[in-house]
């Protein structure tokens, strides 16, 4: 029932016409990803985690950096 | 077998070791606010089977600091220290759509020791359209006083709970959307700070800083990324952060990336702005009837009112073949943090410089 509910929500946004393999090359990037430089992604997150009140539900595990 | 290793140019430094992938990462900030850190990062990664890695890493913030909080507390003077951390865990993936991730994470300084752990799960179905992920992470914290036995540190239990989603909408569009709750029990105020509160017209106390033991946080956030073209790309996001101490906050960012040369270069340029409203029983001074304290109280900035901006360019270059290498990918990227604290008397603001290199290879 959720996943039917979910389903159609991204139909509504984004139609559900296929998307083939052979049409996912510009996905396929590395610009299109948000995985693809995690230490820059990991150091920055930490950063911000030190210094601002509301970064701590962002992902990052642990921590006590006294850098605040 | 197709090997990856990823290296970091760290004061010209690199490694790559066999059949495996190694990384290799150092980011350095500084602020007008006498805060200098230095994070330099490695880590290895190997190939077992077809379905399973397994992964290991070190960082560290190497810290000097003269900051107004070091200024603000009961025996002002700078610091040096340095946090060393580790992670060590497993990648498998039973089919080509399931992923599980088990990450186990150490960390210690002269005041805080912590051991996480992480597990993330993600699915693909839609033809790998949709992919679905849960994050659970656990963290068992001790807190206390450089200096002070361990016996007297206090606990710091964390618990977090993030499922997430990340659909293709198009073949030029992912959209995503993430959700994370997180609960803290335990010694959540600094060990060192200390408050002022009034008593009477002339008379001050400065007493150890109070913060309520139990702090559930949420954040929901939403992302975009577009191709405008092969060599264009755009991404954008919001986010919304509410806890049970009253904080709320709103992030917005945007960046665009241009690549060429079929991504053998990469340049980029992002910028974040972010608001945050104060906790509920913060206060930038405080009063009270002689004899009695506020319950809770805080000389911690990070839960005043605050806004900042956050910019910076960055540019990655692939090399080609190096060596033993088949590519070799250089980056580099700068930001400018400009923070304001509307409600914290001792600090109006600072602004931080973040510069960062690194470079990968892959066998």
């Amino acid at each position: 029932m959720t996943r039917a509910a979910l389903l159609l929500v991204l139909c509504l946004l984004g139609g559900c016409a296929p998307v083939h393999a052979w049409q996912r090359s510009t996905l396929a990037s590395r610009c299109m990803s948000p995985d693809s430089r995690p230490s820059e992604s990991r150091a920055r997150s930490h950063m911000l985690g030190a210094r601002e009140g509301s970064s701590g539900a962002s992902g990052e595990v642990g921590g006590g950096c006294g850098c605040k | 077998m197709r090997l990856q290793v990823t290296l970091a140019l760290l004061f010209g430094a690199s490694t790559a070791l066999g059949d495996s992938r190694a990384t290799a990462f150092v980011s350095a900030y500084s602020d007008d606010d006498d805060l200098t850190v230095v994070s330099p990062e490695l880590s290895l990664k190997q190939e077992v089977s077809d379905r399973v890695d397994v992964e290991a890493a070190y960082e560290a913030d190497i810290i000097s600091a003269a900051s107004v909080d070091v200024m603000t507390a009961a025996s002002p003077r700078g610091y040096s220290e340095v946090r060393h951390g580790l992670a060590a865990g497993a990648i498998w993936k039973p089919e080509r759509e399931i992923t599980f991730a088990l990450k186990y994470l150490p960390s210690w300084e002269t005041d805080y020791r912590s051991h996480g752990l992480s597990l993330r799960t993600a699915y693909e179905w839609l033809e790998r359209r949709l992919e679905e992920r849960l994050d659970v992470r656990v963290s068992f914290d001790r807190v206390g006083r450089a200096g002070e036995p361990e016996s007297e540190w206090h606990d710091l239990d964390i618990v977090a709970l993030g499922p997430s989603l990340s659909y293709v909408l198009d073949r030029w569009t992912v959209a995503s959307l993430a959700y994370e709750v997180q609960a803290q029990r335990g010694f959540q105020q600094s060990a060192y700070r200390f408050v002022p509160v009034r008593w009477s017209g002339t008379t001050t106390v400065s007493v150890p800083e109070e913060h309520p033991r139990w702090r559930v946080r949420h954040a929901l956030a939403l992302g975009v990324r577009h191709a405008l073209s092969r060599s264009w790309f755009l991404s954008g996001g919001y986010r919304h952060y509410r806890d049970s101490w009253g904080v709320t906050s709103h992030t917005a960012d945007a960046g665009i990336q241009h690549a060429m040369n079929h991504e053998r270069v990469i340049v980029g340029f992002d910028a974040r702005g972010y608001y945050q409203g104060e906790a509920s029983f913060y206060a930038e001074r405080y009063a009270a009837t002689p004899g009695t304290l506020p319950t809770y109280r805080s000389r911690d900035k990070m839960l005043s009112e605050s806004w900042s901006l956050l910019a910076g360019l960055r540019g990655e270059v692939g090399l080609g073949p190096v060596g033993f290498a088949e590519d070799v990918r250089v980056a580099v990227r700068s930001d400018v943090y400009d923070q304001h604290f509307l409600s914290f008397e001792p600090l109006e603001g600072r602004r931080a410089f973040i510069f960062q290199l690194g470079a990968s290879a892959e066998y």
